[in-house]
């Protein structure tokens, strides 16, 4: 799944470590999502999309929106 | 931002370099622990000779044994500073990989002790390597190794996973566990049909543990780091 990880990250100046302590998970997990290797659980996509203060579906593409 | 090290590993290198760094680092040890037995197997088979001298060949010998204990030495602490220094480059720990560390650590510890009151305790052949496994063992001893393995890896296991992994590393964890017992549910049987077809020794069941654990550690290993 492709996500704006990593962008919106560098749009505040966090590190993957700075994003890692925010979010309670190590900097493995991550440079993991953000590589698209690893796809978030729903709770870990709400948490980041409220770090963020976007809707999931702004952070995160499946590839299957239309429109 | 400053670009860490951990996204340099974005661009695929990441893995590769750590996994060679874990390699060598084994393979380090290994090699500084062979050489140390070594010399202490030469040296035990020249005390018990009384009147045996040590020839120039002799010193020859233990001194490419010692080289080869410090060229083991010198390639684990290279790997071991190469490897902080990456981690120091990716930022400072999560409180949650702080716990993760600390955990392994006692782990490894544990292992340790676990390792070094086989070795002394053991009651197999000192020259054979194996007897570690097969050897027997007083049933005090037993008794408190089975005790350590039984309650106390259990607990630091519950304790890792319900308060320190992340749920990434559960992910990696379980992608290990379900290929390790895929291996074991195959493996083992396909060992015990030729086996019984007369083509193979007879099922080893420390070979099969020990396999199915470094399945295991491997591809969890991948599965977190790639």
């Amino acid at each position: 799944m492709k996500n704006r990880l990593k962008v919106l990250r560098a749009e505040r100046n966090w590190s993957q470590a700075d994003l890692a302590a925010r979010l309670d998970v190590s900097r493995q997990a991550v440079n993991a999502v953000e590589t698209g290797k690893y796809d978030p659980s729903l709770p870990l996509a709400f948490k980041i999309a409220r770090l963020f203060d976007l809707p999931i579906e702004e952070i995160f593409d499946d590839g299957e929106r239309h429109g | 931002m400053m670009e860490s090290a951990m996204d340099e590993s974005e661009r695929g290198r990441g893995f590769a370099a750590l996994a060679g760094r874990v390699v060598l680092l084994v393979f380090a040890g290994l090699g500084a622990l062979g050489g140390a037995g070594f010399i202490a197997g030469f040296l035990a088979a020249y005390h018990q000779d009384p009147g045996g001298t040590l020839s120039v060949r002799d010193v020859l010998i233990l001194a490419g044994g010692a080289l080869f204990v410090l060229c083991g030495l010198y390639g684990g602490w290279r790997a071991i500073r190469s490897l902080r220094a990456t981690d120091l480059a990716a930022g400072p720990l999560t409180p949650r990989e702080g716990r993760n560390r600390l955990v392994m650590v006692l782990a490894g510890l544990l292992g340790a002790a676990i390792s070094l009151v086989l070795v002394l305790h053991h009651g197999g052949p000192a020259d054979n390597p194996l007897a570690l496994f097969d050897g027997p063992l007083s049933p005090a001893v037993a008794i408190v190794l089975a005790l350590v393995v039984g309650v106390l890896v259990p607990a630091l296991s519950i304790y890792w996973h319900l308060r320190v992994i992340d749920e990434q590393e559960a992910a990696a964890y379980s992608k290990g566990a379900l290929i390790a017992m895929y291996a074991f549910w195959i493996g083992a049987p396909v060992w015990w049909l030729l086996w019984k077809g007369g083509l193979t020794p007879a099922p080893d069941g420390v070979l099969i543990y020990v396999t199915t654990a470094v399945i295991a550690t491997i591809v969890w290993f991948w599965a977190k780091y790639r």
